[in-house]
This record gives C-alpha cells, sequence and structure tokens, in this order.
C-alpha cells in the first residue's frame, strides 16, 4: 500500500493467513535535511528496537531517496524495556516513534517534486496478540515538516560518551560512563544487535559509574564484524528513558 | 479463622498437587534430561513425555493467532517435517501456553492448518515456563534418552524473506537428521523468533 504525501497506512497483517487491520499508523516526516519515520502506535500496543529481546521482530525502515541522494545511517531512540509474563524481556516503544536519518547529497536537498520513499516493516505487539505490518511510503518533496517532533526525539537519542575495556574473563568487560545525572539509576544494559546478549550486570555506583558484564554471542550466533554497540539504559525521575551508547571493539569480544 | 487458615492450607497443597501433575524437574536445560510433563491433548487425551521414552520427541510452541507462527503453518514448514519423520522414531507435539484462547481453538488450528499432530493443552503455561518457552514458534528437540538435545528457532529466516521457498537452515531438520543418525546435534541452540508466547500473568 502506497501512502502519497502523508499520513496513513500500514495494513498487511499476518502472513497468509492474516488479515486484520494493522492499527499502527505511520508518515514520512522531515526537519530541513532529516527525514524520518514517524509511527503511531496504539495505545497499550508497542513495537520493538533494533533488538527486540527475547521475543518480536525489529522494526525496518529502508529509505529510497532521488537519484543523487543517499539515507545517512539510521538513528534509533532509546527503547523502553517490558518484562512481560514468562520472564520474556522486549524491548521498544509505546505510543510513538520516530526513526530518522540525514540526506547526504548536493547541497540544497532532492528537487522539488521528487519522490522520497520508504519501505517499512514492523510487529506490533500487546501481552494478548500480535499483528505484523507492512508499508510502502511516498511522499513529494520537500516533506511534510515536524521540527518539534524532531526536537523530542533527540532529547532520546542515545548519547555518546562510554567506555569499556576487557575485564579479564573471556567476554567480561568494564563499562564506564561520567554520571552527569544522578536522579536515576541504570535500569538495563543491552546490545543495539540482536546477535550480542549482554548478561551478568554488575552495577558499581559513582562518577564513573562502572558496569561489569558479560557480552557474548546469542545462542547459534556470531558477533557483528564491526563490533557491538551497547547501550545503556536509565531513567532520570520524571522524565522519559535516556542511554549511554558504548562501541566494543569486535576485535576484542572473546 | 483456624478454618480459613486451613482451606487455605489445603488449596495450597492441591495447587502443588496440580503443579507436580503438569511438570516435574528443574528447568530445561540443553544436554541435561527434559522436564516431564503431563498434558492434554485437544481430544482430552492424557500425554506424558515418560510415555514416550525411547522416542525422539519435538515440542512446538504455538498460538494460532501469531503471525509468526501463521506464516510457519501456512507454508507447512513444522507440518512437513513432522510427517516426513512419522515413521522414524520421532514424536511431534504442537504446545499452547497462549493463557486466553479457548482450549477449542487447539482443534480448530489443528484443522485450519492440516496439522497432522496434537495440539497440547499448557494455557497455565506450567510446561513453557519450564521449558522456557519465549516465542511461539518456539522449537524443542528431547533425544530417545530423554535429554534435551536441541532448543530454539525453527529455522535461520525470521524476517520470512523466504517466503516458505527452501533454502537456509532449518534447524530442526537438521537435528532430527543427526539424532537419528546417532551424532551429536551440531547447532544444540539457537536464539528462538516470533511472538513472546502470550502467558498467564
Amino acid at each position: 500500500m502506497i501512502a502519497a504525501a502523508g499520513l496513513l497506512v500500514g495494513v498487511f497483517a499476518g502472513g497468509p493467513a492474516g488479515g486484520a487491520t494493522v492499527e499502527v499508523r505511520c508518515e514520512l516526516v522531515a526537519n530541513g535535511p532529516v527525514i524520518g519515520v514517524r509511527f503511531i502506535v496504539p495505545r497499550g500496543k508497542h513495537v520493538y528496537w533494533t533488538n527486540p529481546g527475547d521475543a518480536g521482530l525489529p522494526t525496518s525502515v529502508e529509505f529510497r531517496l532521488p537519484e543523487g541522494f543517499r539515507a545517512g545511517p539510521l538513528r534509533w531512540a532509546v527503547p523502553e524495556k517490558f518484562v512481560q509474563p514468562g520472564d520474556v524481556t522486549g524491548f521498544g516503544y509505546r505510543r510513538e516513534l520516530l526513526v530518522w536519518t540525514r540526506i547526504v547529497g548536493p547541497e540544497g536537498g532532492p528537487p522539488a517534486g521528487s519522490k522520497v520513499r520508504a519501505s517499512v516493516s514492523w510487529l506490533e505487539c500487546d501481552d494478548r496478540e500480535c499483528v505484523s505490518g507492512r508499508a510502502e511510503l511516498e511522499a513529494a518533496w520537500p516533506l511534510n515538516q515536524m521540527p518539534d517532533a524532531f526536537d523530542r526525539w533527540a532529547s532520546r537519542m542515545p548519547e555518546a560518551g562510554g567506555g569499556a575495556k576487557p575485564a579479564g574473563a573471556p567476554g567480561r568487560w568494564e563499562i564506564s560512563i561520567p554520571w552527569t545525572d544522578r536522579s536515576g539509576g541504570v535500569r538495563w544494559v543491552a546490545a543495539c544487535d540482536p546477535r550480542a546478549v549482554v548478561t551478568d550486570v554488575v552495577v558499581r555506583a559513582g562518577d564513573p559509574v562502572r558496569i561489569g558484564c558479560t557480552i557474548a554471542p546469542a545462542p547459534g550466533s556470531r558477533l557483528p564484524a564491526g563490533g557491538v554497540e551497547v547501550v545503556v539504559g536509565y531513567k532520570p525521575f520524571w522524565r522519559e528513558m535516556k542511554g549511554i551508547a558504548v562501541e566494543i571493539p569486535a576485535g576484542d569480544i572473546r | 479463622m483456624a478454618y480459613v487458615r486451613r482451606i487455605g492450607t489445603i488449596a495450597a497443597v492441591a495447587g502443588m498437587a496440580l503443579v507436580l501433575l503438569a511438570v516435574s524437574g528443574p528447568m530445561a536445560r540443553v544436554g541435561r534430561p527434559a522436564p516431564g510433563f503431563t498434558l492434554r491433548d485437544q481430544d482430552g487425551k492424557t500425554v506424558t513425555l515418560a510415555s514416550l521414552r525411547g522416542r525422539i520427541v519435538v515440542l512446538e510452541w504455538m498460538n494460532p493467532d501469531c503471525p509468526f507462527w501463521k506464516r510457519h503453518a501456512a507454508a507447512g514448514t513444522m507440518r512437513t517435517l513432522a510427517e516426513s519423520h512419522a515413521s522414524k522414531r520421532v514424536a511431534w507435539y504442537a504446545v499452547n501456553s497462549t493463557a486466553h484462547l479457548a482450549v477449542e481453538r487447539d482443534a480448530w488450528a489443528r484443522e485450519a492448518y492440516r496439522l497432522p499432530y496434537p495440539v497440547l493443552n499448557d494455557r497455565s503455561g506450567r510446561v513453557g515456563r519450564v521449558y522456557g518457552a519465549k516465542t511461539t514458534p518456539h522449537l524443542f528437540v528431547i533425544d530417545a534418552r530423554g535429554r534435551l538435545a536441541y532448543a530454539g528457532a525453527i529455522d535461520d529466516d525470521p524476517g520470512g524473506a523466504r517466503g516458505g521457498k527452501p533454502g537456509g537452515v532449518n534447524y530442526v531438520a537438521r537435528a532430527l537428521e543427526e539424532l537419528l543418525a546417532g551424532k551429536p546435534v551440531g547447532v544444540p541452540e539457537t536464539k528462538p523468533y516470533g511472538c513472546s508466547v502470550k502467558y498467564a500473568r
């Protein structure tokens, strides 16, 4: 299904035997040269991060831009952690998600009227059911400008600033992060890529905060060749989840 | 008050007995003896793991409302595999731990997807939790000696990119071939994918 120039979308569900209408809506939006897909997630449901956790499916966004332009790396906000019945852990987003990237290409951006397209897929779940969705979005440049949404989501992007060093035992690491906001504690540590799992997390408070953890391939998986990006999720009082991104170099993971 | 306390004690003991009836043994771990269980199938027939000793047993966690399970069921991924091993000392069971689904849906799913194997009712989630079943589908293969030999995904195609077409790796098919050939399972554990099992809260 194609949604021309704006909101709406998604319909497809659930494989050959599916047929339900997907409730998540999504749209192409922009803030100058930064473009994104904004998902509106129904109350009580969630969609998933790049690492969905024990179950679920990563939300996927693939931009296709006018000739001469390409999309930079996708940026994903710090997710929430859900622990569902049966100790099934998930990472994802409720209510809204904005995935964005910067357009790379000649200054001035694509010609007016040229088409920006995105192939999008997701799994929306609650405690009772999951529904898969897929959409082909298309809109003419310039896209719907939504600077407020980008500002809001900028504060939820993982910050850089942590460091990591091997901590003796195979796969064991010590992550250290400067602690500028002491009002909340570390809630979780997770790899952005589901091929890596983080276990045996031990947090030692202080400044910097030191976090011991084991990073290993998920069962049956190989670690990404380029290394593993880990996010330390923390929640300041009265504010949304925040996180610090830490790069674990590929060559040092055992 | 004492009467109420006694009733509470009786209820607790009865509850424990029910747990023991459904499942026994520690949490499932690959390489260790698989936890025993007693469950009823869609026709009310009792199935125990102990009664299957000597056969390879496949347990397939399912949910007829989950798009991942439906994709595989419609493509016949598990059905084809189960049928091809039906005469080879392999017993295959689906297990439904979806707390909110009516038990009648098991018989419906069997007929709708032409499943050649029974669907076991685990609405309490006790067996699923002990096996650590996280997703639908989530597959467990128990060898003829009763040890858990494989736990994980059915295959390496979480997003359904192959659309049910052959190719890639079917981990369960490979595990069954290895066990039937008397070999150890080469990849005994993978990360399962699918909807979370919708356990009771």
